[in-house]
C-alpha cells in the first residue's frame, strides 16, 4: 500500500490514462482495473476516486453518460478533446517528475579513483 | 456465472447510503451501483446477498459516506486557479529553483593552498615518477614544505572525503565545491577537519606531511572538474 499523500497527487493522472486506453469505464470498474494493474498494491477507496471524478467533470476533463439497469444508473466516464490533451501533458510531466525525483534520491556521486 | 441484484436488494443498498447520510442525489445514484457490483462480486464467490451485503458495509466506517460527500462538495465549489494565481506560483517556483542552483555555485578553487611562498616541485603533466623512476602522468601540482605546514581551502566549499592511508596520496582530504569542483590535499602529515563539514576558502584543513608514497615533505594538490583532473594552474588567481 502507498500513502495517501503520494496516491493524491497522481490520482488525476491515473484516471486519465486510464480513460484514454479504455475509452469509457464507470467507477467502480475503474477501482478494479487499478488494483489489478498494480497487483493490489494500490487500492483505489471510493472517498478518493469518486470527488476527483467529479471535479475532473467539472473542470471539462471528462464527460458522462448514463446507463439505466433497472432500478440502477451506471454512470460512464470518458475523455473529452482536453482531457485527451491533459492527458498526455500530466504523463509527460508525471514521467518528467519521477526521472527527477530517481536523480535526487538513488544517485551516488562517483567515489574518486587514485 | 453473472448475478444481478433484484430490485428488493437494490433498495435494501439504498437504505444503507440514506441511512449513511449519502444524499447528494448524483454520488448517491452512483454510490448505489458501486456497492452492488462489489457486493456481486462477493456473491459471484458463492456467497449469500445477506453475508455479501455485511461484508461490504463493514469495509465502510461511520462517517466515510458523509465525507466522501462533503469532499466532492468541496471540491466542486473550490474556483479554479485564476491565471494571475498561476503566475505567482510559477514564479515562486523560478525563484526557489533558482535559489537552489545558486547555493551551489561557488568560485573554482582559486588560492594556493599553502600562500604564495612555496616552491613548485614538480607540475601538471607527464614526468619521471621520483619513486617508481617511471614516466608516469602527474595529475596536481606539488609544493615543497616543511611538514608542519598549514594547509588552506582554495574555495568554500563540503569536505567530501576524509582519508588516512599509508600508501599513494597518504592522508588526504577532498573538498567538494559546487556541482563541478572539487580539490584534493594529499600527503598530510595531519588532517584538521571532518567529512561533511563545512569550510571557508582560507580556512586550515590540515598540514603539510610525506605520509604516502613519497620521497620528502610536501603537499600534492589537484583540482577537479566535472570528474576530469585539470591543471591546477589555470584557476589560481594572482
Ligand atoms: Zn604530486
Amino acid at each position: 500500500m502507498f500513502s495517501k499523500e503520494l496516491l493524491k497527487g497522481t490520482l488525476k493522472t491515473i484516471i486519465l490514462k486510464l480513460l484514454e486506453e479504455k475509452g469509457r469505464m464507470y467507477g467502480y470498474e475503474i477501482t478494479q482495473h487499478v488494483k489489478s494493474l498494480s497487483d493490489g498494491k494500490l487500492i483505489l477507496t471510493e472517498g478518493a476516486l469518486y470527488p476527483t471524478l467529479h471535479k475532473l467533470e467539472s473542470e471539462g476533463l471528462l464527460k458522462t453518460e448514463k446507463i439505466f439497469l433497472g432500478k440502477r444508473a451506471r454512470k460512464y466516464y470518458s475523455l473529452t478533446p482536453a482531457g485527451n490533451k491533459a492527458s498526455i501533458s500530466r504523463l509527460k510531466e508525471f514521467r518528467e517528475f519521477s526521472a527527477a525525483m530517481h536523480m535526487i534520491l538513488f544517485s551516488k556521486t562517483n567515489p574518486d579513483g587514485h | 456465472m453473472v448475478t444481478e441484484l433484484n430490485n428488493q436488494q437494490i433498495a435494501y443498498v439504498e437504505d444503507f447510503l440514506t441511512a449513511h447520510q449519502l444524499d447528494y442525489p448524483p454520488l448517491k445514484e452512483e454510490m448505489l451501483d458501486h456497492i452492488c457490483c462489489m457486493i456481486e462480486s462477493r456473491m459471484a464467490e458463492g456467497i449469500s446477498f445477506h453475508l455479501a451485503s455485511k461484508k461490504v458495509f463493514d469495509t465502510f466506517g461511520k462517517d466515510d459516506m458523509k465525507e466522501l460527500q462533503d469532499q466532492t462538495i468541496f471540491l466542486l465549489e473550490q474556483k479554479p486557479l485564476t491565471m494571475k494565481k498561476i503566475s505567482f506560483l510559477v514564479l515562486g517556483l523560478l525563484l526557489t529553483a533558482f535559489t537552489l542552483v545558486w547555493g551551489m555555485k561557488a568560485d573554482p578553487p582559486s588560492s594556493y593552498p599553502l600562500g604564495k611562498d612555496f616552491e613548485v616541485t614538480s607540475h601538471f603533466g607527464m614526468r619521471l615518477h621520483p619513486v617508481y623512476k617511471k614516466k608516469k602522468m602527474h595529475f596536481g601540482i606539488d609544493f615543497r614544505a616543511p611538514v608542519g605546514t598549514p594547509v588552506y581551502a582554495t574555495s568554500d566549499g563540503v569536505v567530501e572525503k576524509v582519508a588516512e592511508q599509508k600508501r599513494g596520496y597518504g592522508n588526504h582530504i577532498v573538498l567538494r565545491h559546487d556541482d563541478s569542483f572539487k580539490s584534493l590535499y594529499a600527503q598530510l602529515s595531519e588532517i584538521k577537519v571532518d567529512s561533511g563539514q563545512s569550510v571557508k576558502k582560507g580556512d586550515l584543513i590540515g598540514l603539510v606531511g610525506s605520509s604516502g608514497t613519497s620521497t620528502a615533505p610536501h603537499l600534492h594538490y589537484e583540482v577537479i572538474k566535472d570528474g576530469k583532473k585539470v591543471d591546477p594552474v589555470n584557476y589560481f588567481t594572482p
